[in-house]
């Protein structure tokens, strides 16, 4: 661990000392032994703050559309936030030369709430893609992981029905789900218009339906399943669930898959003769 | 006002009696979610003990989601109809103490004198607030570094102490005298009492930040560095104020559903890019930097300014939930350490 995170480090240090990059994104000792927060390394002096443990779980790729802009930013990442990194250029809000991936292998993070209280962040533990998708450099290997994610969701139509009402009820549109995804980088959310008004902020059931499903079609194609979402929901809506249904869909009938580099544009950026019509998706 | 004791296995039966004469209100365990406050029947297993992370109780008093008024076209012309609650006797049990104390903020902003608010008025005017000390503070409260918790034991109407099999029942006020019940409690003994300073002593050994806490409303200033820093990592999500005991901002908006408005309050906060946007486009805070200071200013410097209490009461929640980890105790501990030859008092 130690090892990788001395490497970070030194790369840090170097891209800083040739002005490669005007800063570097990584993640920082936490204010509590069992968290991580994401720091702004702007001085090569200054590197020593960048961490690496299993708490590293924030999705550094969305601070990018905004802080690199119209500069080189050095940024550490796991493989996960590397897709992202990859839709964001795909979907032009980051040019690639403007940012500087120092890419690491990944084992799973770890959601912490308290001293005594940490899981494995739920996405990770589906996650297939361990290995760095692109980068500039790249530092340890993945390690697989051995637990799997328990299918939470019920199948019968019903069921799920009644499973996603008691989940919507809890929400309390605080919209961190939204603010944390990298994906999620409109200027002006359509829950924030208010002419014409998609979804009001009651937090009643009926509207946190509309703003999940929304969100979630929004990002069909897009959404690269860190699993972020669902690991900042201060009440526990699985909201990554919904995401990763949406993922398979989009894999079945586009033989697509977000965050994928072979891929020049976004899903629904592209036409191909053989597409599916999206009207069948209904039954 | 004599102390009491109730054994755990008789609170089913005393939230029975209780149920008589008050709608109890009690936070209730949810599937992979804090504990809400909801209006509890008798049966029901709330969690007393404090244990347990919770929602707010101000999601109660406040809710996130509340009908102000309805207008309505029927053949006879435009109704209006007010919804404002039922003001009956209620009592809320199983507080944390520094959310009661959170509670006197709200009363401070609703129930101003200038003016007070008719919805959170009937919900709170009749209310008894019953506190809980848990066996452990929570890892992330503050509550001593912010203010003068003796005090906040004097502004609850009963307090609760767990004493593992037992809770000791600390009458506060006049009307807290309604929540003993003589035939299911009996008299607290000396012990009980020994048991009972020593619960409370635990939770005076929460982490003490290191600094004074006048400090709080008088060195925290409005161009100091660290709301850069902060703001640069600070994603604009409202947990940190939605979470919060005493945050009480709220939005209004008008709903129309088919010749029907609704009026309606939900929670807004300070945290969100549209909060301050004028109608005609310009927005007075339009980075992240002057919102994350409005938030620490407000709690620490204008609502005691004005109130003459601290708008924070250290139950942590913020610190345990912010998505980024900014932490409102190292916050405070950087800005307001300057002087630390005077004893935290």
């Amino acid at each position: 661990m130690s090892e990788i995170e001395n490497k970070i480090r030194e790369e840090a240090r170097k891209a800083l000392e040739s002005n490669e990059v005007a800063l570097v994104i990584g993640w920082g000792e936490g204010s509590v032994p069992f968290k991580t927060t994401p720091v702004f390394v702007e001085k090569a002096d200054d590197v020593g703050k960048l961490v690496w443990n299993e708490f590293c779980v924030n999705n550094l790729a969305v601070y990018l559309p905004k802080i690199a802009r119209d500069r080189r930013v050095g940024i550490v990442a796991k493989p996960c936030d590397i897709r992202s990194i990859v839709t964001l250029i795909q979907e032009k809000q980051v040019k690639r030369e403007n940012v500087f991936i120092i890419g690491l292998g990944c084992g799973g993070v770890v959601d912490a709430t308290g001293p005594d209280a940490s899981t494995p962040r739920q996405m990770c533990l589906v996650c297939k893609k361990r290995e760095p998708a692109i980068y500039d450099v790249i530092i340890g290997e993945a390690v697989p992981l051995e637990e799997s994610r328990a299918n939470i969701v019920p199948e019968l139509p019903e069921e799920r029905q009644k499973y996603w009402v008691e989940q919507f009820s809890k929400c309390i549109r605080c919209y961190a789900c939204r603010q944390i995804c990298p994906a999620c980088y409109c200027r002006l959310c359509f829950a924030d218009r208010v002419e014409p008004r998609w979804t009001s902020r009651k937090a009643t059931v009926d509207e946190a339906w509309m703003f999940h499903a929304t969100r979630v079609m929004h990002l069909a194609g897009r959404c690269i399943q860190c699993g972020e979402c669902e690991r900042v929901c201060p009440v526990g809506v699985p909201v990554a669930e919904l995401a990763r249904e949406m993922a398979e869909v989009i894999k079945e009938n586009y033989n697509y898959e977000a965050g994928d580099p072979k891929e020049t544009a976004p899903v629904l950026g592209q036409f191909r003769e053989n597409d599916v019509d999206p009207a069948q998706h209904i039954e | 006002m004599s102390d009491k004791i109730i054994s755990k296995s008789e609170i089913q039966e005393y939230i029975k009696a209780l149920a008589e004469k008050f709608t109890v209100v009690a936070p209730m365990p949810r599937r992979d979610a804090p504990a809400e406050f909801v209006e509890i029947n008798s049966g029901d297993e709330p969690i007393l003990d404090g244990s347990q992370p919770m929602m707010p109780p101000k999601d109660y008093l406040l809710p996130r989601y509340e009908t102000l008024l309805k207008v309505d076209r029927g053949p006879e012309g435009i109704k209006i109809e007010s919804t404002i609650p039922e003001d009956k006797p209620r009592v809320i049990l199983g507080v944390w103490l520094p959310d009661a104390q959170a509670i006197q903020v709200l009363d401070r902003v609703f129930l101003d004198k200038n003016f007070v608010d008719p919805y959170y008025a009937a919900r709170r005017r009749n209310t008894l607030i019953a506190a809980v000390i848990p066996r452990e503070p929570r890892w992330s409260w503050f509550c001593a570094s912010v203010d003068d918790v003796e005090e906040w034991r004097e502004n609850v109407d009963a307090i609760f102490y767990d004493l593992g099999d037992r809770y000791f029942v600390e009458p506060k006020s006049e009307k807290g005298q309604a929540l003993v019940n003589a035939s299911i409690m009996t008299e607290a003994s000396n012990e009980d009492k020994v048991e009972k300073d020593k619960v409370w002593q635990r939770f005076l050994e929460q982490d003490i930040l290191p600094f004074a806490r006048k400090a709080l409303y008088e060195q925290l200033e409005w161009d100091n560095p660290i709301w850069a820093e902060i703001a640069q990592k600070c994603l604009g999500c409202g947990i940190c104020s939605y979470m919060c005991p005493s945050c009480s901002c709220f939005d209004i908006r008008d709903d129309m559903h088919d010749i029907c408005i609704e009026r309606y309050r939900c929670r807004d906060t300070c945290q969100f890019e549209d909060f301050t946007l004028m109608g005609a486009g310009h927005n007075p805070r339009s980075t992240q930097l002057p919102r994350s200071r409005q938030r620490l200013l407000h709690k620490f410097k204008y609502q005691h300014e004005q109130f003459g209490v601290v708008g924070c009461t250290g139950c942590g929640r913020c610190v345990e939930l912010c998505p980024v980890n900014v932490d409102i105790r190292d916050i405070l501990s950087r800005t307001c350490a300057n002087d630390t030859t005077e004893p935290v008092a």
